[in-house]
């Protein structure tokens, strides 16, 4: 930013050209408004809600006790640590794969086209088409374990390990991983493609190896897109409910699924509890964003290059 | 030690050789520029040499030793690109010590160097300034003390001077000369700026269509190029063809003893600022015309029709109008005769 | 590198395409029971029945998740490009806390809001109606929609606006000629990128439709809950056809930069 901000001008970013203030907010106006209803009022509302706030009762029983039921739940803990092992864990995979999925690319870039072509289907697939047809393929009687049984490997579907509806979530983690790589990929491909072969044609001839080209040079140039598509996919992940609904145990549950099981039961008064787990989860994932900028800066002021 | 030996290098970009059987050596301490038009191919050859892309044939040596199987990593050549290609995301020092870290040397071993090395390109006080911060000047010192600091055999560097504007060229040209006095580092020098290789080169070796043409110390390039073409790039278009009869050249009224053998065609070359430009004929003249003249300011290039041929003359006068009748003076000792092989 | 390339391509190709190989399979048997690796009868009752039987229902799902997609892309242009360009060619005082305004609804879970907004739309006769949900669409297309238009911001040269202006082209003219052919890759991008997540939105549509809108994914989610798997699987099949189609059309239009940052 320059030294205009005192002033009652915006600066063009690229050349230095000038707008007023009215006009700039006559262009991003009515979508801030919107956004900052629809989004700032939904949670504002929701919390209200939350706080036991009802048109019934009035602001009388004003309080903490749903959010304070809500922690206090033994199940809360159960749920939260499973929608965390499974965001966390489908990000980190879906992650690494990516990252050798991009360089991989990147390096047949010239004959890449139909692999950039196969790997935009995923992207346009809904998670929930995927979460039927992983339960069509891993179910205990899904084609997996019927090929198993025509390989005479297994003979009953009782004998299939548990992979959807199952403990550690693999159904769960497939449709993510099956999903988010894609989208990861395709943030770090743009951004390999804008660093081109050079930097790292600079770093071999200042005698970096293959590994250290990759350590000291690919990672911390892709590292800022890699964070950023990393907390989206945690984020969604973290906050899905279609996937674990489908593919998830009965319990614990994961926490969305939780929040509108709660917010859709027929006794009323659960419904603001549902609503104080979706803050809960907001505010996880908020936190979670902070953090790692937190993390992040501290990361580039002590000079760590990763 | 640094000596460098390219032993009939053939180079092909898309089936089509871009360099073509190219011997070179480069001694030790050597500065030496590989002068060429853009495109020709230079920038594949120190690629070719940093082991950046593999050569169709031939052969690297590198202080006597063949280096066409190593990678890029492992060659005690180090590449300084067009553009200085620093890493963002580090800082000056940073950037300067990246080979070094690269080559796990010890920290404070590797700060004692990269703070003799920023000294010696002047860089003192920017060891932690962000790169987005210097200018490409600066830039691209950063980029020449970041190769210079590994001390390589070999320091290859691609036109770094292109990019800056004249006066940071000139201060540039004169720091890398003073940095290869300094350290004595073997230095392979790609521009096709004619001046710039004059200036900074030891020794001067001409490219042209992906062949060396020559290589010769500057003043001998310039003054007895090997043939037309290389005369024709120092920008001297002034060819006489005559006849050498017991040791005498001849082509019309021109007449000048010479060393060389007998020759039925020999070709003569002449640079435009040591035709005389006369208003009376004397010996070794030729009656002409001024077609044009263009003014340069410290000189005024004059184009001159002079039988059927034209000649090109640099002169101190600017005084010339279109048409005026000139005799055209070779003074003997200023024209270099092509070897026979050498046709314009 | 050859053989590593293939090994590249073809895992690529697989992973991608086998999820799709049990929709097919299971909406085109008529009789499969276990161990068998295929069905042991094939035909096409599954499709008789969601263009037949289920006709209306499904027709009715299609034309209301299309419909709230385009109105919610539409709005989401009108609404995304003239913020975009704000964020794209202009510096100005707290434009950080107004992008951070807009990472949110990204990272938040569109299920967090529309169980807030739910309570407010009821009392505004919003629940339940097709507007109601194209609002809580928006809050999840919008900041994309304007994060693609605000990248694409980045790279323009307002100059040729400026050039036209000297050439004598009204206001209007500019935008109609001059910056909408340059941003239309990008548009096209976003267009694709809020379509398809509204297309896919399913809990806040439950939330905010209360079951009354019914789109594609409720239809899918029903007929997962009654078990008839064959039907799910070709319902899939019709869920995933239009993404599809725009996708080829995209492939087309788009060349390499294509989807990439869809989700």
């Amino acid at each position: 930013m320059t030294g205009s901000s005192l002033h009652s001008t915006a600066i063009d970013a690229g050349t230095g050209r000038k707008t007023s203030l009215l006009q700039l907010s006559g262009l991003l106006g009515p979508a801030l408004a919107t956004v900052l209803v629809l989004f700032g009022g939904g949670l504002a509302l929701g919390l209200l809600q939350a706080l036991g706030y009802l048109p019934a009762t009035g602001l009388a029983s004003i309080g903490l006790q749903h959010f304070t039921r809500v922690l206090q739940d033994p199940d809360f803990s159960k749920s939260l640590f499973l929608t965390l092992y499974i965001a966390a864990t489908s990000t980190l995979i879906a992650a690494v794969i990516s990252i050798f999925l991009a360089l991989s690319l990147m390096r047949w870039a010239a004959d890449s086209r139909t692999v950039h072509f196969i790997l935009q289907i995923p992207l346009t697939v809904p998670h929930l088409v995927i979460a039927i047809s992983v339960t069509l393929l891993l179910a205990p009687a899904g084609m997996l374990s019927r090929l198993l049984s025509s390989v005479a490997i297994i003979q009953t579907p009782a004998e299939f390990p548990l992979l959807v509806n199952d403990g550690w979530g693999i159904g769960i983690l497939t449709v993510y991983i099956w999903k988010e790589i894609p989208f990861i990929t395709f943030m770090l491909l743009s951004v390999l493609k804008n660093m081109g072969t050079e930097l790292l044609e600079a770093g071999a001839t200042l005698n970096a190896s293959r590994l250290q080209r990759f350590s000291h040079i690919i990672l911390p140039v892709i590292a800022p897109s890699l964070g950023a598509a990393c907390l989206i996919v945690f984020a969604f992940t973290f906050g899905a409910f279609e996937v674990p609904y489908l593919l998830g145990r009965t319990y614990p549950l994961a926490l969305p699924v939780w929040a509108y099981k709660n917010y859709s039961d027929i006794d009323l008064l659960a419904r603001p509890e549902g609503i104080a787990i979706g803050l809960i989860i907001a505010a996880i994932v908020i936190i979670a964003i902070f953090l790692s900028q937190i993390v992040l800066h501290f990361g580039r002021k002590r000079g760590l290059t990763i | 030690m640094g000596q460098l030996g390219l032993r009939n290098l053939t180079i092909r970009y898309n089936s089509k050789p871009v360099i073509r059987d190219l011997s070179l050596d480069i001694n030790d301490g050597e500065m030496v520029s590989l002068l060429g038009p853009s495109g020709v191919g230079k920038t594949t050859i120190l690629k070719a040499i940093a082991g950046l892309l593999q050569p169709d044939s031939g052969s690297i040596l590198l202080n006597g030793e063949p280096v066409n199987h190593l990678p890029p990593e492992q060659r005690d050549a180090v590449l300084i690109f067009q553009k200085p290609l620093l890493f963002p995301f580090l800082d000056v020092g940073q950037n300067i010590g990246f080979g070094l870290k690269m080559a796990k040397v010890k920290k404070p071993v590797a700060a004692k160097q990269i703070d003799k090395i920023m000294e010696i390109t002047g860089l003192g006080n920017f060891k932690h300034r962000k790169i987005h911060q210097l200018s490409g000047g600066q830039q691209q010192r950063v980029a020449l003390a970041r190769g210079l600091v590994l001390e390589p055999s070999v320091l290859l560097l691609d036109e770094p001077l292109s990019s800056l504007d004249a006066e940071l060229r000139q201060q540039m040209r004169e720091l890398i000369c003073t940095i290869q006095n300094q350290t004595g580092t073997t230095m392979l020098f790609v521009t096709h700026d004619q001046s710039e290789a004059l200036a900074i080169s030891d020794r001067i070796c001409v490219l042209l269509d992906g062949r060396l043409r020559q290589s010769g110390t500057p003043a001998e390039i310039f003054y007895q190029p090997a043939d037309a073409d290389v005369a024709r790039f120092f920008g001297c278009t002034n060819f006489i063809s005559g006849t050498i009869n017991n040791g005498t050249f001849k082509s019309g009224a021109i007449s000048c003893a010479t060393s060389l053998d007998d020759s039925p065609e020999t070709i003569a070359v002449i640079r435009p600022e040591d035709i005389v430009l006369s208003s009376s004929k004397r010996n070794n003249t030729m009656s002409g015309k001024v077609v044009e003249i263009q003014f340069e300011g410290a000189t005024t290039r004059v184009t001159i029709k002079a039988e059927e041929r034209t000649f090109t003359a640099l002169t101190l006068r600017p005084d010339f109008t279109k048409e005026q009748p000139v005799w055209l003076h070779f003074p003997p000792d200023r024209l270099h005769f092509l070897p026979a092989t050498a046709k314009p | 590198m050859r053989v590593q390339k293939w090994i590249l391509f073809f895992s690529v190709l697989l992973s991608v395409l086998l999820p799709f190989l049990p929709l097919v399979l299971w909406s085109t048997s008529e009789r499969w029971f276990y161990p068998g690796l295929l069905p042991q009868s094939f035909g096409l009752r599954a499709w008789t029945y969601v263009f037949g039987t289920a006709g209306d229902q499904i027709v009715t799902g299609l034309s209301s998740s299309f419909s709230l997609a385009l109105v919610t892309t539409i709005v989401s242009l009108i609404l995304g490009i003239p913020a975009g360009r704000a964020l794209g060619l202009y510096d100005f005082p707290g434009k950080k806390m107004v992008s951070l305004l807009l990472i949110l609804p990204i990272i938040v879970p569109p299920l967090s809001v529309s169980m807030g907004l739910h309570f407010w739309f009821i009392q505004l006769r919003l629940a339940e109606t097709f507007v109601g949900v194209v609002l809580i669409h928006l809050t999840v297309c919008l900041p994309y929609t304007i994060f693609v238009i605000w990248g694409v911001f980045t790279d323009y040269n307002p100059d040729f606006e400026e050039q036209a202006q000297s050439l004598g082209a009204s206001p209007a003219k500019i935008i109609v000629q001059v910056m909408l052919p340059m941003i239309l890759p990008g548009i096209t991008v976003a267009a694709l990128f809020s379509f398809l997540l509204s297309w896919s939105q399913y809990l806040s549509t439950l939330i905010i439709g209360g079951g009354k809108l019914l789109t594609l994914p409720i239809l899918l989610f029903s007929l997962m809950d009654s078990g008839d798997r064959p039907v799910a699987a070709a319902v899939s099949l019709v869920f995933i056809l239009p993404a599809f189609l725009a996708l080829m059309g995209s492939a087309y239009n788009l060349g390499r930069s294509g989807l990439q940052g869809v989700r």
